[in-house]
């Protein structure tokens, strides 16, 4: 079966083109990482593949079918997005009770089980009205929502915002049993990439509206590496490879070397060659442009 | 889908608000009788019970009206976070407004024939009034809750300004039209008034739909 | 038993070495059941198709063995293959790096040979 697939979708704000061109396609079984700046165009992005906005352009499709207005497609996907007090469009005077009664309704698969032992779990009062909530108990309400949906297709904006370390460690526990347990797939978009990283299995960049990368991430990290080394030294290491973010220190320099297949750092010359995390080739990639 | 389910918990919604609008129907009505107080002829509680009907459906109008907004600012988008069907959404809510209106339409005559003895005609007449009133409020309602969740106060002022352009289409309606205006207004109680005032609503509420389906069909609803 | 995973090398490498030591240390005996990649993802944090991948590659090598239905098991003489495998690689992963660093640092071959020398003796 296909999976969640998008073609060719441009979005465009007026003059703005917010996404572009971009190809994304979600196997089913999977954890996968949304990782982006600020305006990279990820929340846009979510809410296209979820049908819950239109694209300018461009086609989105659930296992071959059109997801827009398509229940038999919607029925396999749930957008659990930030819950935020401040947006005028949004469940502000609600109580969680009732939020989550709502989506016990409208999604087909959801299972109430889950949904009232995760409610105990993270000690939810669930008559606070979800304006009076911490930022850390609406993330709690958002992951409540995208578990207990049982979707195939589970999308997740920044789950963790607003998590202390502990509930961060207790949803991506509970995260691997639930994927454990039924295999559906998961999308997270985070800022906070390390802890996060062994969590997925393929990692998705996005930046400027486009889709740098799409890759399994052990696979990712084992082809970046920082070169550092006085700077002809390190040159030399790495002529004919693709690199990103040279750095000047001293008379030396650091740079990131982003291996294709059958390539590798020419380690005869005097250069350190260290592994980099998620995160460094995250920000090598997507950070300032070079000063060098 | 899961069509009835839905629809039961927006009519349960709803139906929680009908004791809120007894509630305000019979502070309105105290409130008349306090202010007319001494000059009511056939007794207080006659007088009572045969206005009632008049303060619930302004009430209930303007209920309805405070609801729709109400969903539309805070239901709808849930609802569509949930289920990206806007389509269905659309048809589920105005399905369940128009189950209310039919409701109150049977429920009323009903009263009408049996505590007030009405003839079964009067009954039906007074009901289609009454439904009347009911659509053309949800319709203006639909119109102007859409219209500022989408827009905010511009759309408060699109309302305005059509509202203002009905006003005085209406206004010059009246004037020009002069003896037969009157005379309408004088047999509120009759079957052309009934039929016009109905009709109205009807136009109204099919507007109201129309506004919805156009701000709504394909609107960027979050960023 | 839940030790800290190092951002030094990819994950599933990890995971295999550490199944590895286990077997050298004796903590899992040949022909024992090795936990599952569920279990190991829920101990480690991590997503199970990486710990697959680090299983995977001892199925490969042959120190583990499938058993359908029932999980990865250590295969026999596992443990003499693993000591073998880390002999051969100890040349690139110990020797190499150490006359790199030296032929950094100008210490000659004879000296590198002493400091080994004395450290042999000077550790018993």
């Amino acid at each position: 079966m296909e999976g969640l697939v998008c073609k060719d979708i441009i979005k465009k704000y007026g003059k703005k083109t917010v996404l572009d061109q971009v190809d994304l396609s979600l196997d089913h079984g999977k954890i996968y990482g949304l990782i982006g700046r600020n305006g990279a165009g990820k929340t846009t992005l979510l809410s296209i593949m979820t049908a819950q906005n239109p694209a300018t352009s461009g086609e989105v499709t659930c296992d071959g079918l059109p997801v827009w207005e398509n229940p038999k497609a919607l029925d396999k996907i749930c957008f659990s997005r930030e819950l935020n007090p401040m947006s005028g469009m949004s469940a502000n005077s609600m109580k969680v009770k009732e939020y989550l009664k709502i989506a016990s309704i409208y999604f087909p698969n959801w299972d109430p089980a889950m949904a009232d032992r995760l409610t105990r779990l993270f000690q939810l009062d669930v008559k606070k009205r979800i304006c009076k909530l911490s930022k850390g108990m609406m993330s709690m309400v958002t992951i409540i929502v995208a578990l207990a949906s049982k979707a195939e297709f589970t999308l997740l904006d920044e789950p963790v915002a607003g998590l202390d370390v502990v509930a961060r460690e207790q949803f991506y526990q509970i995260l691997l049993e639930e994927f454990n347990d039924t295999g559906r797939t998961f999308l997270i978009s985070t800022h906070i990439i390390e802890e996060a990283a062994n969590v997925f299995e393929e990692v998705i960049m996005i930046d400027k509206g486009r889709i740098l990368l799409k890759e399994n991430t052990e696979e990712l990290l084992e082809k970046c590496v920082y070169v550092s080394g006085r700077d002809d030294e390190v040159d030399a290491a790495v002529r004919g490879l693709e690199t990103h973010h040279a750095e000047r220190i001293g008379r030396g320099k650091l740079v990131m070397a982003y291996l294709k297949e059958g390539q590798s750092v020419d380690d005869s010359r005097d250069v350190d060659i260290r592994p980099m995390t998620l995160q460094q080739v995250f920000v090598a990639l997507c950070g300032e442009e070079e000063h060098v | 889908m899961k069509r009835k389910s839905t629809v039961r918990f927006w009519i349960s919604q709803i139906l929680q608000n009908v004791g809120m609008i007894g509630v305000v129907a019979l502070i309105l009505e105290v409130f008349a009788l306090v202010g007319s107080a001494g000059e009511i002829e056939g007794g207080y509680i006659w007088f009572f019970l045969s206005m009632l009907p008049m303060y619930i459906v302004l009430a209930a109008a303007f209920w309805v009206f405070i609801y729709i907004l109400g969903f539309f600012k805070t239901y709808y988008p849930v609802v569509l976070s949930f289920r990206a069907h806007r389509g269905k959404t659309h048809r589920n809510f105005i399905f369940c407004l128009l189950t209310i209106d039919a409701l109150m339409f049977v429920i009323l005559a009903a009263v009408f024939a049996a505590l007030f003895h009405m003839q079964a005609m009067d009954a039906l007449l007074a009901c289609s009034l009454i439904t009347g009133v009911m659509l053309f409020f949800e319709g203006i309602g639909l119109a102007f809750s859409v219209l500022y969740v989408r827009y905010g106060k511009l759309g408060v002022a699109i309302c305005a300004l059509v509202g203002a352009a009905f006003g005085g289409v209406f206004g010059y309606v009246m004037a020009s039209g002069g003896d037969a205006f009157y005379w309408l207004v004088g047999h509120i109680f009759s079957w052309i008034s009934a039929g016009i005032l109905f009709a109205a609503g009807i136009c109204v509420f099919a507007a109201g739909i129309v506004v919805m389906h156009l701000v709504f069909r394909k609107a960027q609803l979050y960023i | 038993m839940k030790e800290l995973l190092t951002q030094e090398k990819s994950i599933y490498i990890q995971i295999k070495e550490k199944i590895e030591n286990d077997i050298l240390r004796d903590i899992i005996q040949e022909e024992e059941k090795v936990p599952s990649t569920n279990e190991l993802a829920k101990i480690y944090t991590i997503n199970p198709a990486t710990a697959a991948k680090g299983i995977n590659l001892l199925v490969d090598e042959g120190i583990l063995y499938k058993k359908r239905g029932i999980g990865m098991f250590v295969a026999d003489g596992a443990k003499q293959m693993i000591v073998s495998k880390r002999k051969k690689s100890f040349y690139d992963t110990y020797i190499k790096s150490l006359l790199q660093e030296a032929e950094g640092l100008g210490i000659t071959k004879q000296e590198v040979i002493a400091m080994i020398q004395d450290g042999h003796e000077g550790g018993k």
